[in-house]
């Protein structure tokens, strides 16, 4: 437990110099902020409107930061050899992987959290209201940029840095794609076209449950039962990536 | 390296846990809080063109409804040809995002009111006609909010004239918390239209009762207490609303002298 902590505090604070995190941070920042300012288009709907592009503004740049973070946690490890330097010492490798992924996690919840704040900031300047139901959207986002950042850290162990970015994108749109999977396998007349799709379909983390932006900005009440549910099946969802992530790494030739 | 006895275990692990998401995602489907239109891939939404497809696809469609809201807007600025063209972005809109509540009011008081007014004379009650049914279609998406059905209830009012309908969806509109006391003002006036004076009445004191400086309501109770035995002044109130309904091709009112208050 100590080495995947170690390994984890490392990779935080080696993410948090990286440009790469803090030129996404600031640009997700940039553009919540900037969303105030082009409010006045949308008369009598500006708060509506602010929060739709805060929060999508965080899915999008939350989702870059977790494809293209969670590809530069191994590979140039590999690369730079370093790993070899963990590795010869008692480390395995699970935790090694573990580490990273855990570091990832704590990175992705930085920036939800700060532009979750920078949000509800610009929105009670803007309102004069602490709209903080909208912490519960930018909660369930961390979740599914979590899920998608343990599938792209697996995709990476087994394929080259730009198919794990792609890999990524594609899970990314499929994982937003499931009702219309779904309804596209309902609708095929052939039972291999339905096969092929239903499994695609299950394949892909379903992105589209955590998605309750919209029922949040126009303030619908969602029980405490449907939390439940979505934290169940993210640990599932996340466990079975986790472990295929583990098993592909441990075989991996280095 | 993992043991393959370990490995097989683990891909065990692996298969039954993600057997065991789908009935998960089952139960997710099936709980209140998912809002399973937005789930749904809705034909519709190809009037909207290809930002709304992408939008769908995406996960963005908040954001795209916004941007066909604005777009709608501009065509209402437009007018004549403009206003066919909000229809389609307007209903993309609300199949979008279906808790957009401005989206829908906006829709229906577009087909009632401006479409209404610019079809032809044959297609008038149909155009009437979809502005109720976009409400009603509102307010089983947003059940929850009384909003849409006090648009209802005022397209139900000064649209379609008919009183004794608009009456119980203003009821309704009093049983949310949020109503302001103002909607207790159209209960009372459709209370008034339907010559239920001492309904109306009850109205009025109720509003006064929840906002002691409702000078509005106090002002009613006040010219309702000095004419409401006063036939002859209410006829001719009658006559009024009748000569406004006879233009609008709507059947006449019963005369005030005709009517009592209902238990």
């Amino acid at each position: 437990m100590r080495s995947i902590k170690s390994i984890a505090t490392n990779m935080v604070g080696e993410a948090l110099n990286r440009l790469i995190f803090q030129v996404i941070l600031i640009f997700g920042v940039v553009f919540m902020v900037a969303g105030f300012f082009f409010t006045y288009l949308d008369p009598g709907e500006e708060g509506k409107m602010l929060k739709d592009l805060g929060l999508t503004t965080l899915t999008i740049f939350g989702m870059l930061m977790a494809i293209f973070m969670a590809v530069s946690t191994i590979t140039p490890e590999v690369e730079r050899r370093t790993i070899y330097c963990l590795i010869a010492k008692p480390v395995k490798r699970h935790y090694f992987f573990l580490g990273k992924f855990l570091g990832s996690v704590v990175i992705l919840g930085i920036a939800c959290l700060v532009m979750g704040l920078v949000l509800v900031l610009a929105l009670y300047v803007k309102e004069q209201v602490w709209s903080l139901e909208l912490l519960s959207a930018v909660g369930l986002t961390f979740v599914s940029l979590s899920i998608m950042s343990a599938l792209v850290m697996t995709l990476s162990t087994v394929a080259s840095p730009m198919l794990a970015v792609v890999g990524g994108f594609v899970f990314w749109a499929l994982g937003y794609a499931q009702g219309f999977m779904h309804q596209l396998a309902a609708h095929a007349d052939n039972p291999t076209s339905r096969g092929i799709l239903e499994s695609l379909g299950s394949l892909a983390p379903n992105l589209q449950v955590f998605d309750i932006r919209a029922a949040m900005v126009d303030q619908v009440y969602i029980p405490p039962s449907y939390y439940s549910w979505l934290g169940i099946y993210a640990v599932m969802y996340l466990v079975v990536v986790l472990v295929i992530g583990i098993i592909a790494f441990n075989q991996k030739q280095l | 390296m993992i043991e393959p006895k370990t490995k097989k275990a683990l891909l065990a692990i692996v298969l039954v846990l993600w057997l065991a998401t789908m009935p998960a995602l089952q139960a997710i489907y099936h709980n209140p809080g998912y809002h399973g239109e937005l789930a749904q891939w809705n034909p519709n939404v190809r009037e909207g063109g290809t930002l709304a497809i992408m939008a769908m696809l995406g996960g963005f469609r908040n954001v795209a409804a916004n941007m066909l809201w604005l777009q709608s807007d501009k065509y209402w600025h437009q007018g004549g040809r403009g206003w066919w063209k909000m229809l389609p972005l307007l209903r993309t809109i609300t199949q979008l995002d279906p808790h957009f509540v401005a989206a829908w009011d906006t829709l229906s008081w577009h087909c009632a009111w401006n479409l209404h007014s610019d079809a032809s004379e044959a297609d008038k009650p149909k155009w009437i006609q979809a502005g109720v049914d976009v409400l009603r279609e509102g307010i089983k998406n947003n059940p929850d909010k009384y909003d849409l059905y006090s648009s209802l209830a005022w397209l139900y009012h000064e649209r379609v004239k008919d009183y004794n309908r608009a009456v119980p969806i203003w009821q309704k509109v009093l049983t949310f918390k949020d109503a302001p006391v103002t909607q207790g003002h159209m209960l009372a006036h459709a209370y008034e239209n339907t010559w239920q004076i001492d309904k109306a009445m009850e109205v009025w004191r109720w509003c006064v009762r929840r906002k002691s400086d409702d000078m509005v309501a106090r002002r009613a109770l006040k010219w309702l207490t000095a004419h409401k035995d006063d036939r002859a002044y209410l006829i001719t109130l009658w006559e009024r609303d009748n000569k406004v309904r006879k233009s609008r091709g709507l059947p006449a009112m019963p005369r005030p002298d005709q009517v009592k208050d209902k238990p």
